[in-house]
Parts: C-alpha cells; sequence; structure tokens
C-alpha cells in the first residue's frame, strides 16, 4: 500500500475518521496501529529492523538521559554505530534482510531524537509507544520529511482537535502531490527513460532536455511524495516539517540545497556539518567539510560510485563557488551589474540549473561510462531534436508532452508563488463555494484522467522509496 | 452541532458532485467498442424485438448477418459473437444477455470447443505475453458495456486469474483514463447519443476476398476427441442453461479454412449435440455451401459474400425448423426494414465506388447489377486463378481460361435480360442484345478496342484516352444507363481502383 495506491485512499479516511472519534489520549495508539499495519502492508520483513532501531535508541534515550559523563557519549556511540552498522549493511552489503523499506528515513529520524537528547535539547521520552510512532509515523516512515523528534513527540502529547479548514488544506496539499508525481514525474519518467537508455543516439541537446526533465521527474516524485505526506499528517492533525522550498528557484548551489530535501540537508547539517567543525575552523577545514558532507551525502543515496560523484560535484559546485565569489564580485563591479535585478536572477538560476543537470546525469545513470559521455556530450547543440518531432516518438504522444510543458509550467509558476510568500492553498480556500470546488473538481479530474497510472503501473515506483 | 452537520452536508454534496464528474469522464474516455457493438442489443432487447441470439466467436461476428436473416426470413436476431471469444466466455456472453433478453432460440458456434483452458489472462502454456494481451483486450469488447453487477464480477472471476486483471474489468476506468489524448467526435457522442453504432445488430462484414485455397490433410471420417475439455464442459453449461430456460439451442459449426484438428472438433460437437438432443450444422461439411477461393476474408473468416450464405443457410433451417415469428410485415419491426435496406444501399454504393478488385468481382457476383468486365491484353490477371476464378464465379463458364498468351477478355453480363456474353482473344460480339440496347465489340488491338452501342457508333465505352489500365468494370442499370465505371491496375496484384 503506497500513497498513489487505491488502498491507501481507503486506508487513510478510515483511519482519519477513527483519528477524531477516539478520544485524544489514545490517539497515539491508533495512529502507531495505523502505521505498523501500513509498514507491514509495504514490507513485511522490514518489521524487525524497525522495531531493532525503535527498541535500541528508545533505549538509549533513557540510559543518555539518566547517565552523566563519558558513558553517555559510550551509549549514544554504540546506539548510533549499531543503527548506522544496519544502514551500511542494508546500502553496501547486498544482505536483502537489512535492505528494508524506508531505512535510510526513520534510523536518520532515531538517530538526531539520541544526539538531540545528548545535546539537552530535548529529554527522552518515557512513553516507548509515542516514541514508536515518531519513527513509524506512516505519512513520513518510508520517505520522509525525516522529522525530528523535538517538533513530532509534543504533537502526539497534545494532539490537536478536528478543524474543517486544517483537513481541507491538507487534502489540497494531497492533491498538489498527486498532480506532481501523477501527472508530471511519471510522465517526465517516460521521456527520461527512453533518451537515458541510449545516450549516444539522443546525445547532447535532446539529453540536457532529459537531465531537465529528470531533475523535475525527481523533484515531482519526490516533492509529490513529500506534499502527500505532508497533507496526509494535517489531515490527521499534525504538522510535518517543509521538505522543498521551489529548489529549482535558487540562484546558487548553496541556496538550492537550502531549499531541496529540507529535512535531510539539515540533518546533515546539524548532525554532521557542525560536529566536524562547521565553518568555524578555518576556510580549508570548511571546505574539506563541505566535501565530507556531500560525499556521506550521495553515499547515503546508494552505494554505486555515481552517487558518490554526485555528491562530490555538489560538493565542488559550493567550494568553487565560495573561491570564486570574490572574481565574480569583481566581475560584477566592472560591469555595473545590478545584481537585484531580474535578469541577474535569471541568469543565476539558469547557470545553477544547467550545474544540477551535469550532476542528475551522475544520480540518474548507474554505468560510470555512459554518465561521463553524457555529460561531455550535454551542451553540445542539436536543436532540432526540439522541432523534428523526437519527443514525440520516445513513448508519449504530442497532446502528453504538451500536457507535460503545461504541467510544469504550472509547477513552476507554483514555485514562483512560493517565493513570494503567496499561499496558494490559502487563496483557493478563501474564494467562494462554486469557484473553490470548480478548482478542486478540476483538480481531481485532471490528476485522475491525466496521471499515469493502471495497468503497468507500478505505484511501489517512487524513486526516493529505494534510498 | 448545526457545524458538524453543515460541515457532513457539505462533504457529502462534494463527493455527490465530484462522484458525477467522474462518472462523465469514465464514460467520456472508455473505449467505445463495446458500446458501439452492444448499444442496440440493449434497445432491442428492451423492446423485446430479439428472437434469435448468435453466440461464438469471431467467425459468428464476420460469418451471420443479421439484417439478411431478417430481409430473407423475417428471424429477428442480435450478432453477440466476440473477437476470439472461447466456450467459457460464450456462456457468459449468454448468461449476461439473457438478464436483458429473452430469445427464442441461441445459436452456439462451437469454434475451439478442444482448447482447455480456463483463464485467458494465463491461455495455454508458452503462450506469448502478446498473445495474452490481446485476450484479455478482446475480452474487453464483450464486458465493458454491461455495467458492474455481480454477474459480472462472477463472470470476470471465472475468466480471469490474475486479481490486478480482474479489476480491470470491474473498473475500466484504470485502462482508459489515459484515451484524453485520442478522443474524438465520436467520444462525445456517447452524451447526446449521437456516437456511431453498430447497424447490423452485432456483426460485422468484411470484404476482403481470400482467393488462394489453404489445404490440409482431411480428419479421417468420424474422427473425434474424447478428452473433456474446458470448452466442451461451457458448451454443455450453454445447452443446460438454455434448456432449463425453454430456450432453443442451434448448435453450427462456421466454415472456413479449417485445419485436420478443427474438423476433428466440428465432429467432436455431434457427439454433445446427440448426447443433449439438439440440432447441429456442421457447415464444414456441407458441400457447396461456401467456395473457400471467394467466401472467405482470410483464413478463418468469412467475407459478406460467404456470410450471405452461411446466414441464408441458418436462416433456412431456423424457419423450417424453429417456429419463429416473420416480423416483415409487423409496423413494430420498420426500424429493422430500414436498416436492411440501409445495408443493401451501402452494398450497392460500395460496389459503384469498387476500391478493390477482387471484392468487387465478389459483391457483383451476388448483386443485380448488369456488367461489363473487360481484362486487356498481357493483362497478370489473366495468370492469377484468383481473379479468375471470381470472374468465372460470374460468368458461369470457364472461358477466361482460353485467355492464354495474353489475349483479351470480356464479359457482358446482363441480369436484367438474364444473359451474358464472352469474347475471347480476336473474337467480336456483334449487335449483342442488352439492357444498353444492342451492343457490339471489336477488340482491333490493345490500345484500341471498341465497345458501342450499334445505335451510336460514336460511342466507345473502352476506350478512354486518360486510361491506361488493363482491367475495366462497366456497370449499368436495368435501363442501360452507366452507374460507374472502374479501371484497375494490375500492379502487384493489389488491383486497386484508380479514379
Amino acid at each position: 500500500m503506497q500513497l498513489t495506491s487505491l488502498q491507501f485512499l481507503i486506508f487513510l479516511p478510515i483511519v482519519a475518521l477513527m483519528n477524531y472519534i477516539i478520544p485524544k489520549k489514545f490517539r497515539y495508539i491508533w495512529l502507531l496501529i495505523a502505521s505498523v499495519c501500513f509498514y507491514a502492508s509495504l514490507d513485511l520483513k522490514g518489521i524487525p529492523v524497525l522495531l531493532f532501531t525503535i527498541l535500541s535508541t528508545y533505549l538509549a534515550g533513557l540510559l543518555i538521559d539518566k547517565k552523566e559523563g563519558n558513558i553517555k557519549k559510550v551509549i549514544l556511540f554504540a546506539a548510533i554505530a549499531a543503527n548506522i552498522l544496519i544502514l551500511a549493511l542494508s546500502k553496501y552489503s547486498g544482505l536483502t534482510i537489512f535492505a528494508v523499506v524506508g531505512i535510510s528515513f526513520f534510523m536518520f529520524m532515531a538517530i538526531s531524537y539520541c544526539i538531540d537528547v545528548y545535546r539537552g535539547k530535548i529529554s527522552s521520552e518515557k512513553n516507548i509507544l509515542q516514541y514508536a510512532l515518531f519513527v513509524s509515523f506512516f505519512p513520513n516512515v518510508t520517505s520522509g520529511p525525516i522529522e525530528r523528534a523535538g517538533n513530532m513527540l509534543p504533537q502526539f502529547k497534545e494532539p490537536k482537535d478536528f478543524d474543517y479548514d486544517r483537513v481541507v488544506d491538507g487534502l489540497l496539499q494531497m492533491l498538489w502531490g498527486y498532480f506532481m508525481k501523477l501527472v508530471i514525474a511519471d510522465r517526465a519518467g517516460v521521456l527520461v527513460n527512453a533518451i537515458f537508455s541510449d545516450p549516444k543516439a539522443y546525445a547532447g541537446t535532446a539529453t540536457f532536455v532529459a537531465a531537465s526533465l529528470y531533475g523535475f521527474e525527481i523533484y515531482c516524485d519526490f516533492g509529490g511524495y513529500s506534499n502527500i505526506a505532508i497533507g496526509c499528517a494535517r489531515v490527521l492533525g499534525y504538522d510535518l516539517m517543509k521538505n522543498f522550498n521551489s529548489p529549482f528557484l535558487a540562484g546558487s548551489i548553496a541556496g538550492y540545497w537550502r531549499n531541496w530535501h529540507i529535512s535531510l540537508s539539515s540533518w546533515f547539517k546539524d548532525y554532521l556539518y557542525i560536529p566536524l567543525g562547521g565553518n568555524r575552523k578555518g576556510t580549508l577545514r570548511k571546505y574539506l567539510n563541505i566535501i565530507i558532507v556531500f560525499i556521506v551525502s550521495g553515499l547515503w543515496h546508494g552505494a554505486g560510485i555515481t552517487f558518490a560523484i554526485w555528491g562530490l560535484l555538489h560538493g565542488l559546485y559550493q567550494v568553487i563557488g565560495y573561491i570564486l565569489m570574490p572574481v565574480r564580485d569583481k566581475l560584477c563591479s566592472i560591469f555595473k551589474v545590478n545584481r537585484e535585478g531580474f535578469s541577474h536572477k535569471l541568469l543565476k538560476i539558469a547557470i545553477t540549473f544547467s550545474l544540477l543537470n551535469v550532476g542528475w546525469i551522475f544520480f540518474r545513470v548507474t554505468n560510470f561510462k555512459d554518465a561521463v559521455y553524457m555529460a561531455v556530450h550535454l551542451f553540445e547543440l542539436h536543436p532540432g531534436v526540439l522541432f523534428d518531432g523526437t519527443f514525440y516518438q520516445l513513448g508519449l504522444n504530442r497532446p502528453n508532452v504538451i500536457l507535460l510543458v503545461i504541467a510544469i509550467m504550472i509547477l513552476i509558476a507554483a514555485d514562483i508563488a512560493g517565493l513570494m510568500k503567496i499561499n496558494i492553498r490559502e487563496k483557493i480556500m478563501s474564494q467562494g463555494l462554486w469557484l473553490r470546488w470548480l478548482i478542486y473538481i478540476t483538480a481531481i479530474v485532471v490528476i485522475v484522467t491525466c496521471g499515469i497510472w493502471g495497468p503497468g503501473y507500478n505505484e511501489t515506483g517512487f524513486i526516493y522509496v529505494q534510498f | 452541532m448545526k457545524k458538524k452537520l453543515g460541515i457532513i452536508l457539505k462533504v457529502v454534496l462534494f463527493l455527490a458532485l465530484t462522484c458525477t464528474v467522474l462518472f462523465g469522464v469514465m464514460m467520456l474516455t472508455e473505449r467505445k467498442a463495446s458500446y458501439i457493438k452492444n448499444k442496440a442489443f440493449f434497445e432491442e432487447a428492451k423492446k423485446d424485438h430479439l428472437d434469435v441470439l448468435f453466440l461464438g466467436s469471431s467467425h459468428v461476428i464476420n460469418g451471420i448477418n443479421p439484417l439478411t436473416l431478417y430481409s430473407d426470413y423475417g428471424i429477428t436476431s442480435y450478432n453477440l459473437g466476440g473477437h476470439g471469444s472461447l466456450l467459457q466466455e460464450t456462456y457468459w456472453q449468454l448468461i449476461r444477455a439473457l438478464d436483458y433478453a429473452k430469445p427464442d432460440y441461441v445459436v452456439v458456434d462451437c469454434y475451439m470447443m478442444e482448447k482447455n483452458y480456463q483463464y485467458l489472462d494465463v491461455c495455454e502454456e508458452g503462450t506469448s505475453e502478446e498473445d495474452i494481451d490481446s485476450s484479455i483486450n478482446k475480452l474487453h469488447l464483450n464486458m465493458d458495456a454491461y455495467p458492474l453487477s455481480k454477474l459480472k464480477i462472477a463472470a470476470v472471476n471465472d475468466l480471469i486469474q490474475d486479481q490486478d486483471v480482474r479489476n480491470q474489468f470491474l473498473f475500466d476506468f484504470m485502462v482508459y483514463h489515459d484515451r484524453w489524448s485520442e478522443l474524438d467526435k465520436n467520444d462525445f457522442g456517447r452524451f447526446n447519443g449521437k456516437a456511431s453504432t453498430n447497424k447490423l445488430m452485432g456483426a460485422e462484414m468484411v470484404y476482403g476476398v481470400k482467393t488462394d485455397v489453404d489445404v490440409y490433410e482431411p480428419c479421417q471420417e468420424g474422427e473425434v476427441f474424447t478428452e473433456q475439455t474446458v470448452g466442451k464442459e461451457y458448451l454443455m453449461k450453454i445447452i443446460d442453461e438454455c434448456q432449463r430456460d425453454g430456450i432453443g439451442v442451434l448448435l453450427v459449426f462456421i466454415p472456413f479454412s479449417a485445419q485436420t484438428f478443427d474438423q476433428v472438433t466440428a465432429n467432436t460437437v455431434a457427439q454433445v449435440a446427440d448426447t443433449y438432443g439438439v440440432p447441429y450444422l456442421n457447415m464444414l461439411q456441407v458441400d457447396g455451401l461456401i467456395d473457400e477461393a471467394t467466401d472467405l476474408n482470410d483464413h478463418g473468416h468469412l467475407n459478406a459474400a460467404g456470410a450471405d450464405k452461411v446466414t441464408d443457410y441458418i436462416g433456412k433451417f431456423l424457419s423450417e425448423n424453429a417456429d419463429l415469428t416473420d416480423h416483415r410485415e409487423d409496423p413494430e419491426y420498420e426500424s429493422w426494414t430500414k436498416l436492411s435496406s440501409k445495408y443493401k444501399k451501402d452494398i450497392n454504393n460500395a460496389i459503384l465506388d469498387g476500391e478493390e478488385l477482387r471484392t468487387e468481382l465478389s459483391l457483383l457476383a451476388n448483386s443485380d447489377y448488369n456488367s461489363v468486365i473487360y481484362v486487356n491484353n498481357n493483362s497478370p490477371a489473366l495468370n492469377d486463378e484468383g481473379v479468375k476464378h471470381l470472374i468465372t464465379n460470374i460468368s458461369g463458364t470457364s472461358r477466361i481460361d482460353e485467355a492464354t498468351d495474353g489475349q483479351p477478355y470480356i464479359l457482358i453480363n446482363d441480369k436484367a435480360m438474364g444473359v451474358s456474353y464472352e469474347a475471347v482473344g480476336g473474337e467480336t460480339l456483334e449487335g449483342v442484345s442488352t439492357s444498353m440496347g444492342d451492343m457490339t465489340y471489336i477488340p482491333i488491338e490493345e490500345k484500341f478496342r471498341l465497345l458501342y452501342p450499334v445505335s451510336d457508333e460514336s460511342v466507345n465505352y473502352l476506350y478512354d484516352d486518360s486510361h491506361t489500365e488493363d482491367i475495366q468494370i462497366l456497370i449499368y442499370d436495368d435501363n442501360g444507363e452507366v452507374l460507374s465505371h472502374l479501371y484497375y491496375d494490375s500492379l502487384e496484384r493489389e488491383y486497386l481502383m484508380n479514379q
């Protein structure tokens, strides 16, 4: 039962209805039962691993809270080491017993809990069921957002009352998530798969388009998932952290990372970059820390060398960006560039987007040689492919390609609105009933009609589920 | 409390509105093949107009024409044949149809009774994925038009093993929603009833002519198979069902290029018919019923000419044995008369358009039109046994065989006067009597040949500067007015008509 399955669309209303019927102080028990059932439906064999993570970190939290001095550090280290070992085995050993759904996500949540207790940011949780719910909460257990105990545990202790507007808001966010996933991501995936499966035939502009589309595919796949998860949690009365914030409108790679997979980026910042010394130990050490964090981030995604290169590339982008900053400043001053001007911002966005495209190739292609070939030929100009119907021969007919382009434009418009702090959901909800309902029903019709689903569709196919 | 009720009301209203819109979208995007095939069935069944139901595979769809049966015998029927339908699906087709219609007689074609597998999404061992997909796809033609019901669920569960595939039949929007990118006028016509639907009471006539005859080893006389196949089991269930409901059953085996095992199956059906005491027409064994060189569209399917013969054969049996009412004079069945006339008119128009030579010759043989067929010197058609056989079928003689060494050939076939004239090589026809008047034919040379009415020698029907094709067909009515002049090029033996 994935978030895009029909079963889930039956499961959620039942869980939500019961959630609001059950007295507040018992709701976490109901949600834990629902979460365990949800997880078991996805990966029954993953239950022992999930249970191990819950128990080991729960006990570690209690002990860290009670003990003093070095013993706390030993307990913290032991808990982290035991979980990281399993995580490493799941990713790099090929042992399928450890390769369970959502492991990278729920373990990071559990580890962050231990560290936060150790740092004294939060107290250890005494109620094991509430703690278990934090680690296994079904909206985000498989693919995040990687939540923090400090945000979730208080919400489980003090559940909110039913709020109609809040539920509608959550449903709207879910709808947007489904649009991103089913209408954009899975449609873009058809073209991306066709082009990436034959790098030599589509070298140059077609590859550039495919890499860009892959960017949108993965954004809409993961961002769509995140929206569904966050919306779903909101329907139940809980707030999950934001995971994406118009990332492709960032004017730098560092800016991109502040807005892309925010829960993971901030996790690495809080629990790896800062402990490594962050920017407090000199410029060289700062650069080294950045490189380390991004290589680890690459390896978090997978064992392949291409993931490590993708991480390294992003680290280098930033280091080079910092090194070249004086040069860039000088050039701006020589050419009297208005850094606040639209043209300059647009140029920065375009350059950042192009750099991301090089990275996407290494993220997407498992064969290193193919990835290098594609990256080398990425900027070769063959604009003819844009007009000769090539893209209509790759598994999508003309109306589907046009729909994809329109849908991406809607996405960009929504992201621009987000950047301008315009809350589209709020705007919609403030309209009169007829217009509101017209928008809702149109959205539902577009998603169920134009979404990619049905026979042959793999509903477990969220890209980030594999990480 | 009041607020809660307001919310509940709003939610219910919203869901109802959304469901209504989605239902409309489902109707719009649904593949219309099943609707097109079955719309008239539901309408006629509701009026209790259907005395006979024809069931079976595509052999039935192409082989039996309810409108011919009506115009020749006054019997009202519906062709419920399904592409690729095995007898288990035929059984369920019957059960579904009986929910709507109360026929007096059911005619079942027993093709593929030897098939011994239950599930259409599994098929036999070694069946390719492509064939399984095709099998599932064809079942949609029969199923989609029927609304979701316990019966439909039972049928799907019986025919399909995989739950995911079953769901596609119970909730076909999951298959058809992505048709949004190919919607056309006909899809929107579903809402105002203007979508074009089947006008042959479920039948589909095909007009190709397969002139080369497949030869198979004949089976031993009376050879049968003894295995209790799934097909046989479901045939028995069909008979049981009909007998229980007091519906007459006629088993048939519609003719085609039957392989040895098909012949064995056809013999085996006789055993089942005997066991149940029901009549059986094994048309593979009826000498002279069809001509495999003119009446087949392809290896397995009759063309319109073949369908006419088979329909007539069954019609004769039913009119003599089934005590069915002749509805031709009943004003309630006026729409049937109109549809039959329209079908005939369409066929006549197709003859006048004459897109392809073989089809043209096949249709001409069975029409009332008078015609002149001219094959010029050195025409490759004179070496094409298939085309020559089709011409022989019209002339009733084998004189065209004399046109060896590239000699020209002409046939004037005047059905109104009941005469036909042929000339081969340098032979002439002098003032022969036709509906166009007395005609003279003189083949002087390849590019200069004369066919003119004696009353006006300035006319030459065979000479036209703008046409160099080697075959010409002239169609004229009983008053001698030329209705159509068709020119065919024998290039690559495609025989396509040139304007």
